[in-house]
Parts: structure tokens; sequence; C-alpha cells
């Protein structure tokens, strides 16, 4: 009986999963959205990234940034990448229009890279970060993330 | 004939001893990690192996939580250490992932904290794992990143873990309802009943890197959740409801 009742209710949820995975993209991208009572300008998303030698040794951390959320004025998404001596900026230049910002990257080789997320202004925005651990030949390394602060 | 059924005697015998032998070592095997050690900066694929259900009863869902890292207790040496987990590991969180696999159960899904790193994982429903066979719940253990300026040399994660045999409330936990393989003194309704803390799985991440010169032949780091994190996430919560325990 109480295997019954755990298939039930793991098959009422089952459809739930289902339906928030729709959320959440495929690998190396995540989104979420800031600032979601458009109160604090100074909303800061802060994650680290840790880039692993697999099929070959990491030479840098690539990585944008999309605003997924409508147009509005002055109203724009940024991401910075650091690493040691080393960081890289960018913004994605225009509000809502589903384009992601210009690629940076960051030459760190292997190891954690901190990543942040920010905006201009006090509103609620949905992003979407793209983020890829990369060879010097430009081959997909192991890449890892977790999310620090995100307020 | 005679010595026919003397053999036939003497065989069932040697295999009832076996088969008993086979049960008592059964029977005393923890649900473990298959591979509970690592090197640093490596990322495996790895099981939670179940090693028996609740007496002649099968398991019927699992719940593991790995130490968040944010309150956890940490030990250097054995001894106990309030600086945070940053100053040995770089960039634990959300590094174990579940694998999908209806292998053993119908349905699964990773816990998260409040910033979506996966804290845990459970799987459950459809088929029950029979009692006395092993199960595997596999995961992809991601690579941990020792602080190379730490004097660690070794990073042990400590996992608790719940192999559920009937769905009860926490007042009903006992031998024939869920196997409790977590800490035995955290003060929880889920911590395991026994006179040693020889519950819980574990994660031993080994440094590759070189010890400052200063740290002499390094130390033993050790991590372990907090009672607050274990109440929080060893329930089985789906989108608000709790499934386990009642």
């Amino acid at each position: 009986m109480p295997h019954r009742l755990f298939q039930r209710v793991a098959a009422t949820i089952f459809t739930v999963i289902t339906l928030g995975y729709a959320g959440i993209s495929g690998a190396h991208e995540a989104g979420a959205t800031m600032d979601p009572n458009g109160t604090t300008a100074s909303f800061t998303g802060y994650a680290l990234v840790t880039c692993i030698d697999d099929i070959g040794v990491t030479d840098y951390l690539v990585a944008s940034i999309k605003d997924t959320s409508p147009p509005q004025d002055k109203l724009l998404v940024s991401l910075q990448i650091i690493k040691g001596s080393r960081a890289a900026s960018t913004t994605d230049p225009v509000s809502g229009d589903g384009n992601f910002s210009p690629e940076v990257r960051v030459q760190g080789g292997s190891g954690v890279y901190q990543v942040l997320v920010n905006k201009t202004i006090a509103g609620a925005r949905s992003f979407v970060v793209s983020y890829h651990c990369m060879t010097a030949s430009n081959e997909h390394t192991a890449t890892e993330i977790v999310v620090k602060q995100f307020e | 004939m005679l010595t026919t059924k003397r053999f036939n005697l003497s065989t069932q015998c040697v295999l009832a001893i076996a088969v008993l032998a086979g049960t008592t070592q059964i029977a005393s095997a923890h649900t473990r990690l298959e591979t509970a050690t690592v090197n640093e900066n490596t990322r495996i694929t790895n099981n939670v192996i179940i090693g028996h259900g609740c007496g002649e009863k099968n398991v019927i869902g699992t719940s593991i939580v790995f130490p968040d890292g944010v309150d956890s207790t940490i030990t250097v040496d054995g001894a106990a250490n309030a600086g945070p987990l940053t100053a040995f590991v770089q960039n634990w969180g959300n590094l174990m992932q579940q694998n999908y696999s209806r292998a053993i159960f119908s349905f699964q899904d990773e816990k998260t904290d409040s910033n979506s790193n996966v804290v845990g994982f459970w799987a459950g429903g459809g088929n029950s794992l029979p009692h006395h066979l092993n199960g595997y719940i596999p995961f992809r253990s991601g690579a941990v990143v020792i602080e190379p300026t730490s004097c660690a040399k070794s990073v042990k994660f400590y996992i608790s873990i719940a192999d559920i045999c009937e769905i009860t409330d926490t007042a009903g936990f006992n031998a024939d309802t869920v196997n409790l393989w977590t800490h035995n003194a955290l003060g929880t309704a889920y911590d395991r009943t026994s006179t040693t803390d020889d519950g819980p799985a574990s994660l031993t991440v080994i440094r590759t890197s070189a010890l400052p010169s200063s740290c002499g032949t390094g130390v033993a780091v050790e991590v372990k959740p907090s009672a607050a994190q274990i109440n929080r996430d060893m329930p089985i919560k789906l989108d608000g409801s709790q499934i386990w325990p009642k």
C-alpha cells in the first residue's frame, strides 16, 4: 500500500517536474530573473564556473548574456568573468531583442572562474547566460557551475 | 547410493551455511558510493549502491543529501574548525548531478537550495528494489578543486542517505520501514540509531597539487551536514508537497 502511494504521488508530480524543466535551458546555459520585485538596481548574481581538463587542456572560458524580457529603455544586462588577474565584461546592447551580447573570454586555463551578472537600473529582468570552457583549439571541456549569490 | 545420499546431504549443509553466511554479509552492507575516493579536478560517473532492504521488505525509494558547505560542520585532523569551507575547497556546491535512470525506480529528481544548486537527490516509485539485491542510483560526481593555498591533503564529504521501505512519518521510522545511513548524533529525526557514527556514506577528494611548503604532510579535512540542512533537505518534496516522510 505505501508503495502504491509512492507511485501515485510520484506519478502526479512527474508531470510537474516535466513542465518545470521547460524553464531550464540546455547544458551550459542558465537562466533566471534578476530583481524579480523590480526594486534593486544593484541586484547581482555571482557564480563559480569550474573548467576541467578532460578531452583536452582548458585554455579559456567564453560567455555571453541574453536579455529575454520585453524591451525597457535604459535597462540592460551585463556579465563579467574574472580569474586571477584577468577579467572581461559584456553587455547585451539591445534590451529585450532576444539576441545574445557579444561573447567575451578570459584565458585563465583550467580551474575556477568567477562570473557576475548585473544590470543598469532597477527592474525585473529575465536572462540567459551561455558559458563554455574551451581548449585552445576550441574544443569544449567539462564545465561545472555553482551559484553563490542571487540577490 | 548411500554415498550419493551422504554427498547430497553434505552439499545441502554446505549450501545452507553458505547462503546463511551470504545473507549475513548482505544484511550488513551499508549503502555506499561505488567510487568513494576520487582525485581533485576529476569528474566521474558514480553510483549510490543500496546494499539491502529493510529485513525482508523491499526498498521503494531513496533520499540522498550532500553537505551544502554553507552551515556544515568542518573538522581538520579531527579538530573542529570554524572557518568556511572555501578555505579548503574552491568550488563546492552543485557538483553532484543525478543521472536519469529507470533501471530500478520510475521517478527521480534533484533537491536544490535557494540558488538552485543541487544538494541531493531522490529516486522512488515504480518497481521496488528486491531486498536481497544491490541497487545502483547513478549520478555524476563533479570535479572538486581543493584550495591550492590550503594545507588540505584530502577533503571527505559525508553523505546522508535514507533507503525507504515503507512511507511513514518520522515516528514510524524503524528497521522495518527505513534504513538510515545518516549521522547518529545530529539531533534530527533522521539520525541513525547507533553507538558509533558509522552511518553516512562518504566521498573523499584527494589532493593532487603540491602542498605549500609550510604545510608539512598536510591535513585531513572532513565535512558533515548541519542538523538544519538534514531537516530541510532529507524529506522528499516536490511542488511544495512532501512525499516522505508523511
